[in-house]
């Protein structure tokens, strides 16, 4: 399993962990104060960012601090690329 | 010429700063992708710069990226990723010598090309960082029409020159002698360095209006509060501009009547002080450069 | 010859006169027996007991009574508290709880509540845990949230009755003169407790600094206090003016507070004479800061800073730029010292200050307001009780009385809050109604109420950066999204009481 992770544990910021997998499912686990409030948005921004990357087997871990949807978008990129073995660009 | 009277430095991996930075209303945002970014965040700088510049709306300031120098690994995914986000305007840090500026410019071509974006659309803003540097400068500028902008950085400079920075700036005074004249040599616009102390408003305004005799029209600056202090200092008075208007005015008249010579104030008018008074109205946002 | 009776001192007096009816013959016999000289050197007042639980006992505390607390000692208040435990240790119970507000220091009335020792809150406002458990449904019964002066006006008016005021005083004699000024608990006005002190039938002073007679200063008088009670402390000064006078070093609120600042200029109504009330915050601080430049630059002296008094205010007082502050509530220590030794420095009663029902409240005479906002709507209503997510954590205070006041209610308030967005379409629960609202101020934008356009004009004038209310919603929905509101359910958790005691609004309970 090739895993990433991006991001910090700071306000306004998220730290987003992401496990490839070879098979299986994309799974997205948010942890938010913000979930009730915006957790449909930021998974759908989240799917959204993980689909243009290809990503379709996946654990990925949102742990936000009340992050906006870009700052979550660009750190799963990172995630994943780093996840990837940074090679390959997205 | 362009306006920039200001650039607020936010680091490139800092969420917080995307969204204020505008709010503060500096002429030009600089993202940092260079010094305030850990080699190992590089990348999630960058990524976050990107994205935040496809998804905000930054309203006037013209936005900038510090990209790393030449001689990085970091200056080709540099470019290649800012570009297409929507970055039309980059310093390039350690622009020691025209090479650096040729080898951004060729590679903005490339990534222009690839991105169905018009040749030389994307702006350089050379950054003078080093003895080399200073020295190459009238060279360096010239090395692209891309190149719309110098920027003196005076930490790596008395780096370089074996000093030390002090509140007084007499280590700087050569560089900063120099690259205006460089600069408007050139026909671009000369920022001054940043000012570390962000509590001493007294010595950032004191260097400002120094800078400003020497004939920069910009600042860099680290702190959102140093922005209004620069944009007081920086910008014509009010009897400036309103001479300058009457100049431009008068001008148009005569041309308009075919009158070779004029005079406003009984002073008799010719093309340096037409010139500096179309200057004026463009500092002023009164007049489309 | 008119009918006659003799008295008790042996003198014949009419039995009935025209003036008087039937006459009450003298029967006394002489001084109270306390005040003969004995061999105890110490004058017995009767008003000074050793604990708490004397003092509710010689009140006559009954279940199912009302009582009262004041909360000048805000988050350091060791008062309430205290007597709580006291009254539980009695086996009370039933007790509804008239406070002027109720603070971080209050969260042990979650355990009365569900013991039974308290069954009905009235307040300003709560917070913190005791804020979220009320929003969930703690009380059966709908708390009843008042403002500064709605609250004096339904002392004043009968709509509540105190049973037993208990009011922490930092300075008290032992015939109930009292002050909040003087001692190691010094906390400033008691403006909020001396309506409490004209009107509960029997008043509690608790005192951790009992003086010889007399006290002085007086801010409430012994004619209207019963019982008198000693315990070691009444709070912690720390903890008193937490937060409320932070001076801000953040750009973004300075952004704001310099736009208001350039609102006020252009308003014209920054002249000699005018009157003034901050809030407290850091923005509305900063305001006051940018204000006093302009004054000492063309040379303008105010005539009143009104409110919740900070030392910020107390610098222009002392430095000339206003002519006196009228002070219902002092929040720091600066302006406790200030309201002791600086007669101009005036201590206000909360009728006074905001009662819309007296012959003149102060509130009404301001000619500005800033006000801040936990919301504000497309409607300029404000909320300044309920959180974004539901829960109750703030506190009407001021908010609508100073609105409804003032000439030139602004409200300051950033755009968004981390990813809350503060200009909304509706606000969760109407605190000041629109109407009373000027202008709203934020970091991108100046908002002006339709029904002010020759205010809007003045502003566009200046050059200020004013779009429309819905414009600073929609941006700030662009940056957040729009959040799902919380799930409520079908129980009134709450109403809200606008000032003249028609209910503005009501709160349900959260549902997690």
């Amino acid at each position: 399993m090739r895993i990433g992770e991006a991001g910090y544990e700071q306000s306004q910021d998220c730290k987003v962990t992401v496990k490839l997998k070879r098979r299986g499912k994309l799974k997205i686990v948010l942890n938010s104060k913000m979930e009730k409030m915006f957790g449909d948005q930021i998974l759908q921004k989240a799917q959204e960012e993980l689909d243009y990357l290809g990503v379709k087997y996946a654990d990925v871990t949102i742990d936000d601090f009340s992050a906006l949807d870009f700052v979550i978008q660009a750190r799963i990129r990172t995630a994943v690329r780093r996840a990837r073995g940074g090679e390959q660009d997205v | 010429m362009y306006k920039m009277r200001t650039m607020l430095f936010c680091p490139a991996n800092k969420p917080k700063m995307y969204l204020n930075a505008p709010v503060f209303k500096p002429d030009c945002i600089l993202f940092d992708l260079e010094d305030a970014v850990a080699m190992s965040e590089k990348d999630a700088g960058r990524d976050l710069l990107c994205k935040a510049v496809e998804t905000l709306e930054f309203g006037d300031c013209m936005v900038f990226a510090r990209v790393n120098g030449t001689g990085t690994p970091f200056f080709e995914d540099d470019v290649r990723a800012i570009v297409p986000s929507g970055i039309r305007y980059m310093r390039l840090a350690m622009c020691d010598c025209p090479d650096d500026v040729v080898v951004l410019d060729q590679l903005l071509s490339e990534v222009e090309k690839e991105c169905g974006i018009e040749d030389g659309t994307v702006k350089i803003q050379c950054s003078i960082e080093t003895a080399k540097g200073v020295l190459n400068a009238r060279d360096t500028v010239k090395a692209s029409d891309r190149v719309i902008s110098l920027s003196f950085g005076a930490e790596d400079y008395t780096n370089s020159m074996g000093t030390v920075r002090t509140r007084e700036g007499n280590e700087l005074s050569y560089a900063r002698t120099y690259l205006p004249v460089v600069a408007a040599e050139a026909g671009i616009t000369a920022v001054d360095t940043v000012w570390s102390n962000y509590k001493d408003e007294e010595g950032f305004a004191e260097e400002v209006k120094w800078a400003k005799t020497l004939g920069f029209t910009g600042k860099s600056c680290i702190h959102p509060s140093q922005i209004k202090i620069a944009h007081q200092l920086l910008s014509p008075s009010e009897a400036e501009i309103e001479h300058a208007q009457r100049v431009v005015d008068a001008e148009r008249e005569a041309t308009a009547a075919g009158i070779g010579v004029f005079t406003v104030d009984n002073k008799m008018v010719d093309y340096p002080i037409i010139n500096k008074a179309k200057r004026i109205l463009i500092q002023a946002g009164r007049l489309e450069k | 010859m008119k009918k006659l009776q003799k008295n008790q001192i042996g003198r014949d007096v009419p039995e009935h006169i025209q003036q008087m009816g039937d006459v009450k013959p003298y029967i006394r016999s002489g001084k109270r027996k306390e005040k003969y000289i004995t061999e105890s050197d110490k004058v017995y007042t009767g008003k000074v007991v050793g604990s708490l639980k004397e003092a509710i006992v010689k009140a006559g505390l009954q279940d199912g009574m009302t009582i009262s607390f004041h909360h000048h000692l805000r988050a350091g208040d060791m008062v309430l508290p205290k007597v709580m435990e006291a009254i539980d240790e009695l086996g009370i119970k039933d007790l509804t709880i008239c406070a002027s507000s109720l603070t971080s220091s209050h969260e042990c009335l979650i355990d009365y509540i569900k013991k039974g020792v308290v069954t009905s809150l009235q307040t300003s406002g709560m917070r913190g845990e005791l804020g979220k458990q009320v929003s969930r449904g703690l009380l059966d019964t709908a708390v009843v949230f008042r403002t500064h002066g709605g609250r004096a006006r339904a002392i004043q008016k009968g709509d509540v009755t105190i049973d037993v005021a208990f009011i922490a005083a930092s300075c008290c004699d032992d015939m109930g003169n009292m002050n909040g000024q003087q001692g190691p608990s010094a906390f400033g006005s008691m403006g909020y407790a001396m309506v409490d002190a004209r009107y509960a039938k029997k008043v509690v002073a608790v005192t951790d600094n009992l003086v010889d007679f007399p006290a002085y200063p007086v801010s409430i008088p012994q004619t209207l206090v019963d019982i008198v009670a000693e315990i070691d402390q009444i709070g912690d000064p720390e903890l008193m003016g937490q937060g409320a006078t932070r001076k801000t070093k953040s750009p973004l609120e300075l952004t704001i507070a310099e736009y208001a600042s350039k609102v006020l200029i252009a308003s014209g109504l920054i002249k000699n004479g005018f009157s003034y009330q901050a809030g407290t915050g850091g923005v509305s601080l900063a305001v006051v800061r940018f204000l006093r430049d302009y004054m000492k630059e063309n040379h303008i002296i105010g005539s009143f800073g009104s409110g919740g008094i900070t030392s910020t205010m107390v610098e222009l007082l002392n430095e000339g730029l206003f002519t006196g502050l009228l002070d219902v509530q002092t929040f720091d220590k600066g302006a406790v010292e200030s309201i002791r030794n600086n007669g101009n420095h005036i201590e206000m009663d909360a009728g006074t200050y905001a009662d819309p029902l007296t012959k003149g409240c102060v509130t009404n005479n301001l000619d500005i307001m800033i006000l801040s906002a936990t919301e504000v709507d497309v409607n300029f209503n404000v909320n300044v009780l309920t959180a974004s997510n539901g829960y109750v954590m703030g506190a009407l205070g001021g908010h609508p009385d100073t609105a409804a006041g003032a000439k030139l209610a602004i409200v300051v308030c950033p755009l968004t809050r981390k990813r809350i967005p503060i200009v909304v379409d509706e606000v969760m629960t109407i605190c000041t109604p629109g109407p009373s609202v000027d202008v709203v101020v934020t970091e991108r934008g100046i908002a002006v109420n339709p029904n002010n356009p020759l205010l809007k004009a003045e502003l566009v004038k200046a050059g200020l950066p004013v779009v429309d209310i819905k414009e600073l919603r929609d941006m700030a929905y662009s940056i957040t999204g729009k959040p799902n509101p919380p799930k409520f359910g079908e129980n009134i958790i709450g109403v809200v009481e606008y000032r003249d005691g028609t209910v503005i609004d009501m709160i349900k309970n959260v549902i997690d």
